[in-house]
């Protein structure tokens, strides 16, 4: 093999040229006079989880601006207001780029904490890289067991406990009047890790509601064709079911339910069958069909029909995520104020030993082990609107039985 | 073949080239590793620098387009993992990383001989293709050996400081360049080369065209291991999506492209430079950037076939209808 | 797993379950048999285009109420021309380099489309919501679905079409000859530049065929292109390169694996079956299984 002269002096002129590159990226602020703090979260804003990604950029800016509105949060070791800078970088919904994005966030943004990313998948491995960096991450959407398991000392990690999320379909199911129930339940969970996570949780909380699941099966991510695994719950004739699944898997599922002539009296779906695309591309078809839900803007809590009266304002639809990623805001900065400092290890101190009062969520109050635990709610799709059917607090709407798909 | 032009230019090249690792070397000491964020920009551009090579010493010089990469550097990520979290190996251990790239090119070899011999190129792509999807979806349904979709946590808390990848890092990139010079020059390269231009004359004239291909992809396989191995490593969680993922496949072959396919310094050329162009955009451009490497590749191959590093050259592969 | 033996009628529910959905495979892989044909180019971007097909569909039903089916009108010739349009650009000049820089213009294509059509089109699932999108037809006992039996009629429509355009139109005749020897046809004076552009509009309407039915029965978004592309590899491997019949019943059997693997083991299960079968084929039969019988010629 030949090579031309031109091979290696190319390769010169490239390195140079690289270096040029790296050196025209934007460049630190020098941290000696601090005038702002900077939060960096990397978010898949490209990808297949774009629109979870955009949905909690959106509201990490919207807490970012509000704050800066008063003037930023006071930081005692400044003896002043701080105003905050927000640097969201994307990581293509890929594991190995959000690691790289961190990577730059901390070498090149030089951010001071970082704000979670989104599911799990992601939010793992950028934990594992706030440990190596040694950043403190404020993190959420992530199952509780596999991040207490890593025992990180620089993150935590505020998500919904699996025993509370688990018990809801059976604490509805129970408001049920016994002759209307389900008799026989099937336990549809994706094939995934949060999938394979939830699971036996869900039939240790089945149990102790005294229900049984008379089938269970992991669903296909991305399958486009479930009529087989239908057509076994029909024949075994299923009349109720938990399907945690992605939501253009919980499309696909209902509509061949509905082709096969499945009927479910319960169908309460995770995961996949709140967004507003859910009824979208199902319509009427999605009537009836439960989803879960991180929060609701019908929460009585201090600004929370206020947040969610913007997103629907800038967005056209209701989101029941966007309360959690604002509320997650709200306790970084209410922590960084208590902690007087931008020092990540005593930010983390502050966030494990403050009581946060009337966020949007609530009150928060994290455990010593870097968790923190709120209720999942469930919502039911009743006329195009995804009505609160759990936390049975004011607001919530009764949970209807539905129909055969002939009867409707 | 070797005129005394060519033996001055090689040694300039030589020299360039210690010049090039003798800088590279010295990156770490003037910049501090923990927070210049180029010491990681080169680490990564180092990965890609080896895995191009692997692909076009597989495809640029024997002409079968192999779309498998991610599917040898899923595997060599895998045998870390699995090793490390059950105590067989250690950490950034290189008896491991050896392992990994061994368990790469053993799998390369066993899907190479039936896939090489039978089919012509157009079923190879399509089968090393599959092959990177089937072990994703295994890795999957792995249970308790590759803890399915999860994938398997390393012990985070043994990371220190990037210097030690950095260097590792740099050796791949060394190793995968060396070992293609290697190969090119001895007699497999000339082999090579004869079967990418004219499968049948070389055939014709002896050459056991099964066994250098299959050499060839067992090599390249090896390479792909080794940058899984240390990619594992370095992200301390290795899960079916990202390690089995196509973008492994697809921006070093685009690197090569860009670079020049069938050269030397060519993927050299092409991972550095879209290491840093990707970068760029990708601050510059946060929600739209993956449209560009689709749009590059796309121009690329119309508009600079040959690549950087060659503008004009003959063609890479004849007509295989001709064959 | 196997805890009870079904009954037959569930067998043959699976079965036309399983056909039905494997015309979905086979009609793309019926594309990318007359392209890879012609051409030796192995177009992956097809999953993709009948993805952006698709969206064609979706649009127009829900900006403008077209009814999905009549949008076939429409979206069919435009995919004719994006195709001939694709051929001119993207591949005129490299189509007789071998598929080495085709398979990366198609690959390039791919990442493209994937990603330009997030942004513009969001990355949620879409599906086209009708009054008949889950309707049913019952015959013995056996559920039919509506909207996939119009694809499997699309298909076969399809495919009748391409197959009687080789063998009966002058123009197809051509494609069949160029892709036979085309030392010959341009011998007869058949320039190649016209067979390869006719072949890719064929290739590429027919992914707009696909696309129409995946939006009528299926959900979709913009990264189910890829698998989509996958498993037509898988069909058009089964059934032989270069063989529009055995790319349909390649399809035909892949649906059919599926939805058997997918009933007695799981649906996770099925992928990878799904992949193990192509593999083996492609390692020991890469004439593909329908080789002899029905022969490279429809």
């Amino acid at each position: 093999m030949m090579m031309t002269l031109r091979g290696p002096r190319l390769m010169g002129l490239s390195l140079v040229f690289v270096a040029a590159m790296m050196l025209g990226l934007p460049t630190a602020v020098p941290a000696a006079d601090k005038n702002e703090i900077v939060i960096g979260a990397t978010l898949p804003l490209t990808g297949m989880l774009s629109m979870m990604g955009a949905e909690q950029k959106w509201a990490y800016e919207q807490a970012a601006a509000d704050i800066n509105a008063e003037g930023g949060i006071y930081v005692k070791e400044y003896d002043k207001k701080l105003p905050v800078k927000l640097i969201v970088a994307d990581n293509e919904t890929d594991a190995g780029k959000a690691v790289a994005a961190i990577e730059r966030l901390v070498k090149v943004d030089k951010v001071d904490f970082l704000l979670s990313d989104s599911t799990l998948p992601l939010v793992m491995p950028t934990a594992v890289a706030a440990e190596k960096w040694k950043v403190y991450y404020h993190a959420t959407i992530c199952l509780l067991p596999p991040w207490q398991e890593q025992k990180f000392k620089w993150s935590t990690d505020y998500f919904f406990d699996g025993a509370q999320a688990t018990a809801v379909p059976f604490e509805v199911l129970d408001t049920i009047p016994e002759a209307d129930r389900p008799k026989k339940l099937a336990l549809l969970a994706e094939d995934s890790t949060d999938g394979r996570i939830l699971g036996p949780i869900f039939k240790e909380a089945g149990k102790q509601y005294g229900y049984e699941f008379d089938y269970e099966e992991p669903v296909a991510v991305g399958s486009k064709d479930y009529s087989s695994q239908i057509l076994k719950l029909k024949s075994k004739g299923i009349d109720g079911a938990i399907l945690f699944a992605g939501s253009g898997d919980c499309v696909t599922f209902v509509r061949q339910m509905k082709e096969v002539g499945l009927n479910l009296k319960y169908l309460h779906g995770y995961k996949g069958t709140w967004g507003t695309e859910f009824w979208n591309a199902l319509g009427q078809d999605a009537e009836y069909i439960l989803a879960d839900g991180f929060w609701s803007e019908t929460y009585p809590y201090p600004r929370a029909e206020e947040i969610g009266e913007r997103y629907y304002q800038n967005f056209n639809k209701r989101s029941v995520s966007i309360g959690l990623f604002y509320a997650l805001c709200q306790t970084l900065f209410q922590a960084i104020e208590a902690a007087g400092t931008l020092d990540g290890a005593k930010v983390r101190e502050a966030v494990l030993t403050t009581e946060f009062k009337g966020t949007v969520m609530g009150d928060i109050k994290y455990n010593p082990d870097g968790t923190a635990v709120f209720p999942l709610a469930a919502f039911q799709w009743q006329e195009g609107l995804l009505r609160r059917v759990y936390p049975f607090v004011e607001g919530a709407s009764p949970v209807l039985i539905a129909p055969p798909w002939d009867k409707r | 073949m070797k005129t005394m032009g060519q033996n001055s230019k090689s040694k300039r090249r030589l020299a360039l080239t210690v010049v090039v690792v003798a800088l590279l070397t010295a990156v770490p000491g003037v910049l501090d590793p923990e927070t210049s964020y180029v010491v990681f920009l080169l680490f990564s551009a180092f990965i890609y620098v080896a895995l191009a090579q692997a692909w076009n010493l597989v495809s640029g010089y024997t002409g079968q387009v192999s779309l498998g990469n991610h599917a040898f550097f899923g595997l060599g990520a895998y045998v870390i993992a699995i090793g490390w979290s059950r105590g067989l190996i250690g950490y950034l251990d290189p008896l491991g990383m050896l392992l990994a790239g061994c368990a790469a090119a053993i799998l390369g070899i066993l899907v190479g001989i039936p896939l090489l011999s039978k089919l012509r190129g157009d079923y190879f792509a399509l089968g090393t293709l599959g092959l990177g999807e089937i072990l994703r979806l295994v890795t999957i349904q792995g249970r308790a050996l590759t803890a399915g979709p999860t994938g398997i946590f390393l012990p985070s808390s043994s990371f220190t400081t990037i210097v030690p990848y950095y260097f590792m890092a740099l050796f791949l990139a060394l190793l995968a360049t060396g070992v293609t010079y290697y190969m090119v020059k001895s007699n497999t390269g000339l082999a090579l080369v004869a079967t990418r231009d004219d499968e049948a004359a070389a055939a014709a004239i002896g050459i056991n065209i099964l066994k250098f291909k299959v050499l060839a992809f067992a090599v390249g396989a090896f390479l792909a291991g080794l940058c899984g191995a240390l990619q594992a490593y370095y992200v301390f969680h290795v899960e079916p999506q990202g390690f089995f993922s196509l973008s492994w496949t697809i921006y070093p072959v685009l690197m090569c492209v860009l670079g020049g396919v069938g050269t030397l310094t060519g993927p050299v050329v092409g991972a550095v430079f879209l290491t840093a162009a990707f970068e760029v955009a990708k601050y510059y451009l946060p929600e739209i950037h993956p449209i560009f490497s689709g749009l590059l590749i796309i121009l690329v191959i119309m508009f600079l076939p040959n690549g950087l590093v060659r503008l004009r050259r003959g063609r890479i592969v004849r007509n295989p209808k001709a064959a | 797993m196997l805890d009870f033996i079904p009954p037959i009628d569930i067998l043959l529910q699976l079965l036309i379950n399983g056909v039905l959905f494997g015309t979905m495979y086979g009609i793309a892989a019926i594309g990318l048999s007359l392209i890879f044909g012609t051409m030796r180019i192995v177009f992956i971007a097809q999953g993709t285009m009948i993805i952006l097909a698709a969206y064609g569909s979706f649009w127009l039903f829900n900006l403008w109420s077209v009814n999905p089916y009549v949008s076939i009108l429409i979206v069919v010739p435009a995919s004719l021309i994006v195709g001939s349009g694709l051929y001119q650009v993207l591949f005129r000049k490299v189509a007789r380099e071998g598929q080495f820089p085709t398979l990366l213009i198609a690959f390039g294509l791919m990442a493209l489309l994937e990603n330009l059509m997030s942004v513009v089109f969001s990355a949620d699932a879409r599906a086209i919501q009708t009054s008949y999108a889950a309707y049913a037809l019952t015959f013995m006992g056996l559920k039919i679905s509506f909207t996939r039996l119009m694809a499997f009629v699309m298909a076969v429509a399809g495919t009748v079409g391409v197959a009687f355009f080789l063998k009966k139109t002058l123009l197809g005749k051509a494609v069949r000859a160029a892709s036979e020897n085309l030392e010959y046809a341009m011998l007869v004076g058949i320039t190649p530049h016209m067979v390869n552009t006719l072949t890719f509009a064929i290739g590429i309407g027919l992914a707009g065929l696909a696309g129409v039915a995946t939006a009528t029965a299926y959900a979709f978004d913009p990264f189910s292109g890829f698998v989509f592309s996958l498993k037509a590899m898988i069909a058009l491997a089964l059934g032989g390169m270069g063989n529009v019949v055995g790319a349909l019943l390649g399809g035909l059997l892949l649906g059919v694996i599926e939805a058997f693997g997918a009933f007695f083991l799981s649906g996770g299960w099925a992928d990878v079956i799904s992949y193990a079968v192509f593999l083996l084929v492609l390692m020991f039969k890469p004439e593909g299984l329908f080789a002899s019988g029905t022969s490279a010629k429809p």
